[in-house]
């Protein structure tokens, strides 16, 4: 009875087995499936803190731009796309995706920004990109170049920079997100880090201390966030934050001290709070005199063989703390055929007309450099505004960089005779040129008086003080007044040089504008180029280049019937004019082509406009190839690559030397192991045994008979330690030749790539020894 | 048709308990090859199964050999019996099959005028139950009984069991019909469940190949004693477990107890039996020290059936097995091992 039971149910089950086989190899598949899923939106949620800390960073990172860009709202803008990429790909991986589809959505989102905020209509459905929308992106990027290249600092922000602004950052952000969350590697979102931070030091010169330490601190918080975030899967946290942390602060804080990137600013982080406005537009000078370096501005031939200086602008008024360029004159508009009279100038004064043709390479200014006195410019693209005082032509939004244009003027070739016979009455409208401050210190009318002696013409006593700041009392120095304390060009500051008796052009030119004043004669400063080094050309034409170390100035004075007469009183540079040539022999550093380049000024003022821009912020960026700067960047370049590598190597050192000592055992050396199968990713996990281990290494390696057997017998030692009675495992010089053995097995199996990830970002030392899980087996986090 | 209820070999001697001092690991591992070689004559490619069928025998436990019919489940339990020079019964379960069967019953004598017992089939070394959850639950726990007390008490009067005493029993899958399945209370008490599976392609010609004979078993011999599988036993209660193996086998089984999936987890019985079988598992690899390898590697033979699955959870498969076998994987992947109880050399 129970014969009929036994078989039908058999024969039937029997024919069941490989359907069901299959049925229960795709339920098990599902459920996979399923786990996954669930597994990784847990995972998901959990990394929301880290996807915060990033945010955090990249705030913080955008807002060391501030210095650069005017007004808040192109900061509102980006935080806004930072904030909607990183949490729409962290929303993303909260459903249970995959960390690395997050980033890809992450990028989706940033895309369809740039489209709907930029290029909405010619876009498909507002954010659809077209080949138009390619387009008008290039179109944008140009301008957004464009505009870079014509404003000064703080630029505003328009349409083209924050386009450049929105890929930028969001590039950042993207970058950011896939380190720290894709590759669980936070440390490595120090790189674009510091790599923004540094930004405003290279445009701006400056560094700024606060800005630093934030960014730092934002740094510290994401590895502190992430570090708990996946504290359960992780061993070893403080040593990644420990070397994530050296790595950024050192490297900020190199790149603050590093000579060349900027000297002095290592506790002078006034000159532009980063979260404020207001870089000064009155550029340091005593920065641009030390800035090693110096860039091509413009080449110009000229038909004349007299040395011509090029005025960029004219400081006409004193205030006292510094000569800036006064509104008092009038503006007109530059046309083609605009001829200019040349103030002052009569026709008893002889002339030499002269032809330069000028060609500026990368300088970015607002003013072009013409020869004195220049009466016609042709060639000049945008809107251009002639000075009809100083003779200097300016604009509000074009700029001199990469201008071509031919520039018309009449070299004055007063005499002597004529200079000593100029009246010594002014035209009214001259008068101006003649104020000064009440509160002027005495030595300086002391001095005054004392070098122009009995002196009773104009010209005399100009000439009285030209000689005397030439005199052998004085010397040349673009780093003393620094060093002591009076740096800049207001009454204390010639006040302590004249009793230094040591300075750069800048002393010299506002002294000796000073001292006129004070003697009755009308004066101002010029500013501008020496005429450079000769290239050649022979005959009608001379070709010159000029180079940012050839900027100067120097003071004018007024004659009446002559108009504005330049001196050159600082020794060593530039050329005395014929007319104001000594005639002793006590003028012996004052040949009239002293132009050795070795000996020039490299620094020159720059002017404080009512224009209030600072044309020498940009021109730092532009012109002064900052040799030194990208010195400092290669150092932190290099810092940030030797850290992990370096502390990973030091590591293997320690380790070995204390195995050879005795001192530490096959457990150390097995760790040793586990970390080098971190770097090449073959991954190590906390939850597998010895022998897996072991197991996984020689399936995904080809091992010969020898790395075998070290396998094996680091495999018994270890495991005879752990978990056996009175093991005596194996010691010493076997267990390292045994780990190298293998690590160098580890390293020939790799693909190139892999090993120089193994090499110079260690996943062992990036993120916990225990970092990655092998394939296939669920991760905590 | 009623089965032969009981088919007692009396041709083996009956060994009874006596202390043996252990072999060492090599003669013991020696031993334990010989062992699994011996019955891997008879079936093929079955490697995993036999060993672990040759590690519960050794560390005394009882094992259950669950799977469609057909696969060998009977031939090996058979044949790791006959490897061993010890006495061995066959039970044929039937579900009229009745207590008294298994225990064995007190008979008069009309000779002798008095009530003499009649040992039932579980009075030998080895005792193979053939499709136990084919016999009536009262059957099964008279059977059950036996193997958790080692003796058996009939009229009042107790009679130990042999020494080794082990239990192989068979059964089909509970799905199928004309079973009764086993209580999860006894199905604790066996050490260890395992399949058979169907043997891989090249298992199943070289059987095809070497079964001309009808009988293969009948050309097994024993290669081991029932004195030298003694010495074996106590050699298994002589191998090392570490504090971190104890403390990782605990956690595997308190992390059954509080998964989410999981009704019923681990008892600490099995956490007992657990270890015990590492230990002999080791000692069958020619260790005497467990490694944590060895607690992984039994966790599904000796856990799989005693852990119930929520219905939630079997509410997605339709297989307690496969969700079963997930769950485990999942504890001893996400399981750590214990830091070793010293450091450094």
């Amino acid at each position: 009875m129970s014969g009929t039971k036994t078989v039908a149910p058999e024969r039937r089950v029997a024919a069941r087995p490989p359907q069901r086989q299959q049925a229960s190899r795709a339920r098990t598949a599902r459920t996979k499936r399923r786990a996954d899923i669930f597994a990784r939106r847990a995972n998901g949620r959990r990394l929301w803190p880290v996807t915060l800390g990033t945010l955090l960073v990249y705030l913080v990172a955008i807002s060391t731009l501030s210095p650069l860009l005017d007004g808040p709202s192109w900061w509102l803008g980006v935080a806004l796309l930072g904030t909607v990429i990183l949490c729409s790909a962290a929303s993303t991986r909260s459903l249970g995706a995959p960390t690395g589809i997050g980033t890809l959505i992450g990028a989706a989102v940033w895309l369809a920004m740039l489209v709907l905020f930029f290029a909405s209509d010619t876009a498909l459905g507002l954010v659809i990109p077209t080949w138009d929308t390619v387009e008008a992106f290039r179109g944008l990027t140009a301008d957004g170049l464009r505009s870079i290249g014509r404003q000064g600092t703080p630029a505003e922000a328009d349409l083209g920079i924050r386009f450049i602004l929105a890929v930028g950052a969001g590039t950042f952000a993207i970058l950011a997100d896939l380190s720290a969350i894709v590759f669980r590697m936070p440390a490595l979102v120090g790189i674009p880090l510091v790599a923004i931070a540094l930004v405003p030091g290279f445009i701006i010169g400056e560094v700024n201390l606060i800005a630093l330490a934030l960014c730092a601190a934002a740094y510290l918080v994401l590895l502190w966030v992430d570090t708990r975030a996946r504290q359960s899967a992780r061993k070893r946290p403080h040593g990644m934050l420990g070397i994530g942390a050296f790595a950024v602060i050192g490297s900020l804080l190199l790149a603050a001290t590093a000579p060349g990137y900027n000297g002095e600013s290592l506790f002078q982080t006034s000159g532009g709070s980063s979260f404020g406005r207001g870089v000064s537009p009155l550029a340091d000078l005593g920065k641009d005199l030390r800035r090693p370096g110096g860039a091509r501005q413009f080449t110009y031939s000229t038909t004349t063989d007299e040395s011509l200086y090029f005025r960029l602008l004219t400081l006409d008024q004193f205030d006292g703390t510094t000569w800036s360029a006064s509104r008092a004159s009038e503006r007109v508009l530059n046309e083609p055929d605009l001829l200019v009279d040349v103030p002052g100038l009569s026709t008893e004064v002889a002339t030499e007309p002269t032809t330069t043709t000028v060609e500026v390479g990368s300088m970015v200014a607002p003013w072009i450099p013409v020869p004195f006195p220049s009466v016609r410019v042709v060639g000049l693209s945008g809107r251009w505004l002639w000075d009809v005082d100083g003779l200097t032509l300016s604009s509000r939004l074009s700029s001199a960089n990469g201008q071509s244009y031919i520039a018309e003027s009449v070299l004055i070739k007063p005499t002597r005779e004529q200079l000593i016979a100029a009246p010594g009455a002014y035209p009214s409208e001259v008068s101006r040129f003649l104020e000064l401050p009440p509160d002027i210190p005495q030595i300086i009318t002391d001095t005054a008086r004392e070098a122009v002696g009995d002196a009773t013409n104009g010209f005399d006593k100009a000439y009285a003080l030209q000689h005397y700041l030439r005199s052998t009392d004085f010397t040349y120095s673009i780093e003393a007044p620094v060093e002591d304390g009076y740096d800049g060009d207001g009454f204390d500051v010639i006040a302590r040089f004249l009793e230094k008796k040591s300075g750069y052009c800048v002393h010299y030119a506002s002294a000796m504008a000073i001292m006129a004043r004070t003697l009755d004669i009308p004066a101002r400063v010029s500013l501008g180029y020496l005429p450079g080094d000769r290239l050649g050309g022979a005959g009608e034409r001379r070709n010159y280049t000029v180079a940012s170390d050839d900027l100067h100035s120097w003071p004018e004075l007024y004659f009446s019937g002559i108009g504005w007469v330049p001196f050159e009183p600082t020794p060593g540079r530039g050329s005395v004019p014929d007319y104001a040539v000594s005639t002793a022999s006590d003028e012996s550093t004052a040949g009239p082509n002293d132009l050795d380049s070795a000996n020039r000024d490299p620094l020159e003022q720059a002017p404080t406009g009512p224009d209030a821009e600072a044309p020498t912020a940009s021109q730092v960026g532009e012109n002064e190839a900052p040799l030194g700067l990208f010195v400092a960047l290669g150092l932190v370049a290099l810092v940030i690559v030797a850290v992990p590598a370096l502390s990973r190597i030091h590591r293997r050192r320690r380790r070995f030397r204390s195995i050879a000592a005795g001192r530490a055992g096959p457990t150390v050396a097995w760790e040793e192991l586990l970390e080098s199968s971190v770097d090449f990713g073959i991954g190590a996990s906390e939850a597998e045994t010895p022998r897996g281990f072991a197991a996984r290494l020689s399936g995904s390696l080809v091992l010969g008979d020898a790395e075998r057997e070290s396998l094996a017998r680091l495999l018994d030692s270890v495991e005879r330690l752990r978990f056996s009675l009175g093991a005596t495992p194996a010691q010493g010089a076997t267990l390292v030749a045994d780990v190298t053995r293998l690590q160098r097995a580890m390293a020939t199996n790799a693909t190139l790539p892999v090993r120089v990830r193994a090499r110079f970002a260690p996943a062992s030392v990036l993120g916990g020894t225990y970092s990655r899980r092998p394939a296939g087996v669920p991760r905590p986090l | 048709m009623t089965s032969v209820p009981t088919s007692a070999r009396t041709d083996e001697q009956v060994v009874t308990a006596e202390d043996s001092a252990g072999l060492n690991v090599a003669e013991a591992h020696q031993l334990a090859a010989d062992i699994i070689r011996n019955v891997e004559s008879v079936i093929d490619g079955k490697h995993s199964a036999v060993r672990t069928a040759l590690t519960v025998l050794l560390a005394e436990g009882h094992l259950l050999i669950e799977d469609v019919p057909g696969v060998g489940k009977t031939m090996l339990a058979k044949a790791l019996a006959r490897s061993i020079h010890a006495s061995v019964s066959r039970i044929q379960f039937t579900p009229d099959l009745l207590p008294s069967d298994v225990t064995g019953i007190s008979v008069y004598n009309q000779a002798e005028r008095r009530f003499e017992f009649k040992p039932g089939a579980v009075f030998a070394n080895v005792v193979i139950g053939d499709e136990i959850n084919r016999a009536s639950p009262k059957t099964q726990s008279a059977l059950l009984e036996c193997m958790e007390e080692g003796q058996v008490t009939v009229d009042g009067t107790t009679y130990r069991l042999a020494s080794p005493f082990t239990v192989i029993a068979t059964q089909n899958p509970i799905e199928m019909e004309g079973t009764y399945a086993l209580p999860e209370a006894q199905r604790d008490r066996f050490m260890a469940r395992i399949s058979m599976g169907y043997p891989d392609e090249t298992a199943e010609l070289s059987m095809l190949a070497a079964r001309n004979v009808s009988t293969p078993l009948a050309d097994l011999e024993p290669v081991v004693t029932a004195s030298a599988l003694q010495r074996m036993m106590a050699s298994v209660r002589d191998v090392y477990v570490s504090p971190a193996v104890k403390a990782y086998a605990v956690r595997i089984l308190r992390a059954t107890r509080e998964h989410p999936d999981l009704r019923l987890g681990g008892s600490p019985r099995a956490t007992l039996q657990l270890v015990r079988a590492a230990k002999s598992f080791a000692l069958v690899q020619g260790r005497d020290f467990v490694l944590p390898d060895d607690i992984d590697e039994l966790a599904h033979a000796v856990l799989g059936h005693r852990l119930m699955p929520t219905s939630r959870a079997l509410g997605h498969h339709q297989h307690t097995d496969e969700l079963i076998r997930d769950i485990i994987d999942g504890i001893i992947d996400e399981t750590v091992v214990p830091p070793s109880h010293t450091t450094g050399t």
